[in-house]
């Protein structure tokens, strides 16, 4: 066993810090706070070109791609070093969706979509959920008929986040309806500015903005298709598993923590300091506990991908303890601040620069994102512990 | 990053696990428990031919003794075949001699211990004294070049057992850290008395009352005004073993408690296929399979010599609580049939309550943790 990076993952971990020591400025970050997170600003997509004239978007991408071939703890270090940073994150299309293209699109797409992602040209949003196809995403209804050389697209899709700032959807549409829910999926890429795409906003709680997506008549080629036909359920699901691994990392709450504990040690309150507190001492104890027990799922994921095993176990419990610490972080963090917890960002006197707040309320997004934490749970029970699935849900 | 053990520590697990399985029968831990009766030779025989009771006097494991990685994967199995607890006296004390002991202390009594020719148990704790050595009340004034020890200890486990016992006492009279020291004090020694206390994890744990115990100078352990150190080096390996020993307990009711849950049936289907149910297992296994990864780190850091004050902490006050919620959830999910003594679930939650406490509370460890973090 060993508990600790290698001598040449640390030395890889200094060169990311050092960069972004270098390139975090305090205004990146306040840009960031001033905006829709998954919209990035000038100050962010400069920042983002700097990481890319790096080599850096695609770690753990095969080299032909003009990816590095890194080993998966690698990445997950890569990740927690830009999470912790608070710096501008790279988006999900080269993250999760780049790859799935690259292990099952054919060489022709690979050929001409893969080098427009590298640039930024295309930027992907990830077309699934449709108001009756959350939880069972299978249900999925959009339609994509073939005619010709085309696909026509009618439906809608729904919490589609990215729709307002990318130029294409990686759709999820059902091209077989008469064979069992999970084998008549495709994933299709469909350009957002084509006729018959209507994007509308949906404002959330945690300020992020998402969508609802329609398609009326929408005509796409045919080589627009990823992989095979009607094997999209399996390709869903390969992006899926990189989003968990991404909601599972909890190296940014991890900062925001010991923030809290600067903030708790340097406020007095009723003639006590704050971090002096034996209810506050354990509840702060407490998260940070599970804080660094719940790396430890990550981190188990990556070394087992790293030695070509599945760690469906590790990657769920991961999702499911880091998203719901991430809502205590928020709400504990919040609470032991007394009355400065319930300041808002840009307010006078706010903790943290508000981001413990801000936690509290984007939150409870990770617990049902990226598939819901019950789900994961019933999962976890009949695949990891091998319960029966009979009449489960 | 690498979470595999050893192919040497995998051994050491598979054959613990083979040799509980034949020789460390649930009839025999009951037997033992209820009438408080002694292992037996012949076990105790067996697995110091096995190498299990010989501990590295020097940490690494260029001698024959185990490491302590090595006596984690031990300790993982010992849980889970709840091994009486006069094994973690013996080790705890051989550790203690290993750690601090000085050459001929270590020559004589490590060989001794792992040959399974003596047993030895720490008594420390006192009616006023669980962690903080600075109210210890037990003195050993010096007469003429020898020590008497006069005092009371409480919690001292495994006294029917030991041959010999290792005592903290005051040598001096002020709270500076080097105004305590350990005796090793054979237990047929003039002025000891015991009384056995009754625990419901039904371990055997005693007070002993020692009055001008004579005690000859070179029976100091390491050396004198020493002892708060030798202390918390052992305390900290004895809680980060006592972790993993602790993750073997709570495997061992997630196993029982599936394998129930799938043959038990009501309203026609197995009850493991209701999804509450199914949650509630859920939660087990992530708890303890976080459990397993900080157990066994706060063991590696030790082991590697690296600063593991908040590592252990944390390990104790999580598990702590875990393996408890998992025996008491496991018994919700068993019903009437794991409430009933007959089966054995009761076992485990005795020994989750026990380690839950012992080496300190969670609430205790959460405490510290908050020092550790400047709080």
């Amino acid at each position: 066993m060993r508990f600790e990076f290698t001598e040449d993952q640390i030395a890889w971990r200094d060169k990311i810090r050092d960069f972004l020591r270098q390139n975090v400025t305090p205004a990146i970050q306040q840009e960031k706070r001033n905006s829709d997170p998954i919209t990035n600003g000038p100050l962010a997509k400069a920042f983002l070109e700097k990481v890319k004239k790096k080599g850096w978007i695609g770690i753990g991408w095969p080299k032909e791609y003009g990816g590095m071939g890194e080993t998966m703890v690698k990445q997950f270090i890569f990740l927690e070093e830009f999470r912790t940073a608070k710096a501008p994150a790279i988006g999900m299309t080269l993250t999760s969706l780049a790859p799935t293209i690259m292990s099952v699109g054919s060489d022709e797409m690979k050929k001409e979509w893969i080098p427009k992602i590298v640039d930024g040209e295309i930027e992907l949003a990830l077309g699934y959920s449709e108001p009756d196809a959350g939880s069972d995403l299978a249900n999925l209804k959009t339609e994509a008929v073939i005619d010709g050389d085309e696909f026509v697209i009618n439906g809608q899709k729904t919490w589609n986040s990215e729709g307002h700032v990318a130029t294409h959807e990686f759709l999820a549409c059902r091209t077989d309806p008469d064979v069992p829910k999970h084998k008549g999926i495709s994933i299709i890429l469909v350009p957002i500015d084509y006729p018959g795409v209507k994007v509308l906003p949906i404002h959330t709680w945690g300020d992020v903005r998402t969508n609802e997506v329609f398609f009326d008549n929408v005509r796409v080629p045919r080589s627009n298709l990823v992989g095979n036909l009607n094997e999209g359920w399996t390709y869903a699901m390969m992006a899926l598993n990189l989003e968990r691994f991404d909601i599972g990392s909890i190296a940014d709450v991890r900062r925001l923590l010991i923030e809290v504990v600067d903030f708790l040690k340097s406020t007095t309150v009723d003639g006590e300091v704050l971090s002096k507190n034996t209810i506050v001492r354990q509840r702060v104890a407490e998260l940070y506990s599970e804080l660094e027990i719940c790396k430890w799922f990550a981190y188990a994921a990556a070394a087992m991908i790293d030695e070509k095993k599945f760690p469906m176990k590790e990657m769920l419990m991961g999702k499911v303890m880091g998203s719901e610490l991430k809502a205590k972080v928020g709400d504990i963090g919040t609470q032991v601040m007394g009355l400065y917890g319930q300041l808002r960002q840009h307010s006078k006197w706010v903790p943290v620069n508000g981001d413990v707040e801000r936690l509290f309320r984007v939150a409870p997004l990770f617990r049902f994102g990226g598939g819901t934490n019950e789900i994961m749970r019933d999962i976890i029970a009949q695949k990891s512990l091998k319960l029966p699935r009979e009449g489960a849900r | 990053m690498d979470f595999n053990l050893t192919i040497e520590q995998k051994m050491i697990r598979d054959s613990a696990h083979k040799f509980f399985a034949k020789e460390l029968t649930k009839e025999k831990i009951r037997e033992l428990q209820e009438n408080n009766t002694e292992i037996e030779e012949g076990f105790w025989k067996k697995i110091a031919e096995l190498g299990w009771l010989g501990v590295s006097s020097s940490q690494n494991s260029s001698d024959e003794g185990l490491s302590l990685m090595e006596l984690a994967a031990l300790y993982e199995e010992c849980g889970r075949s709840l091994m009486p607890t006069v094994f973690y006296s013996t080790i705890a004390s051989a550790l203690c001699i290993a750690n601090c002991g000085n050459a001929d202390q270590k020559t004589e009594l490590l060989p001794a211990i792992a040959d399974g020719k003596i047993k030895v148990s720490m008594a420390i704790t006192e009616p006023q004294v669980s962690h903080d050595l600075n109210y210890l009340e037990t003195r050993a004034q010096v007469i003429n070049g020898k020590y008497y020890v006069s005092g009371q200890k409480l919690f001292v486990p495994n006294t029917n057992t030991a041959d010999y016992l290792i005592v903290a006492a005051r040598t001096e009279d002020n709270t500076s850290d080097t105004g305590i020291s350990l005796f090793l004090i054979d237990k047929a020694s003039e002025g000891i008395t015991f009384e056995a206390l009754n625990t419901f994890g039904l371990d055997s744990q005693s007070e002993v009352v020692l009055d001008n115990v004579e005690v000859p100078a070179d029976r100091i352990i390491g050396e004198r005004g020493t002892a708060k150190n030798i202390i918390r080096k052992t305390t900290d390996q004895t809680t980060a073993l006592q972790c993993v020993e602790m993750v073997g307990g709570a495997k061992e009711v997630i196993r029982m408690t599936a394998d129930y849950i799938k043959k038990r049936v009501q309203f026609g289907r197995p009850i493991g296929s209701f999804q509450a149910v199914q949650h509630h297992m859920t939660k087990m296994a992530m708890d303890i399979e976080g459990s397993y990864y900080t157990a066994y780190n706060a063991v590696w850091r030790l082991s590697e010599g690296k600063p593991c004050a908040k590592e252990i902490s944390l390990a104790k006050a999580w598990i702590g609580n875990a393996y408890r919620e998992t025996t008491i959830m496991a018994h919700q999910l068993h019903g009437g049939i794991g409430y009933a003594l007959e089966y054995d679930l009761h076992l485990y939650s005795n020994r989750a309550k026990t380690t839950g406490i012992w080496q300190g509370t969670s609430d205790y460890h959460y405490q510290k943790l908050a020092d550790e973090l400047g709080m």
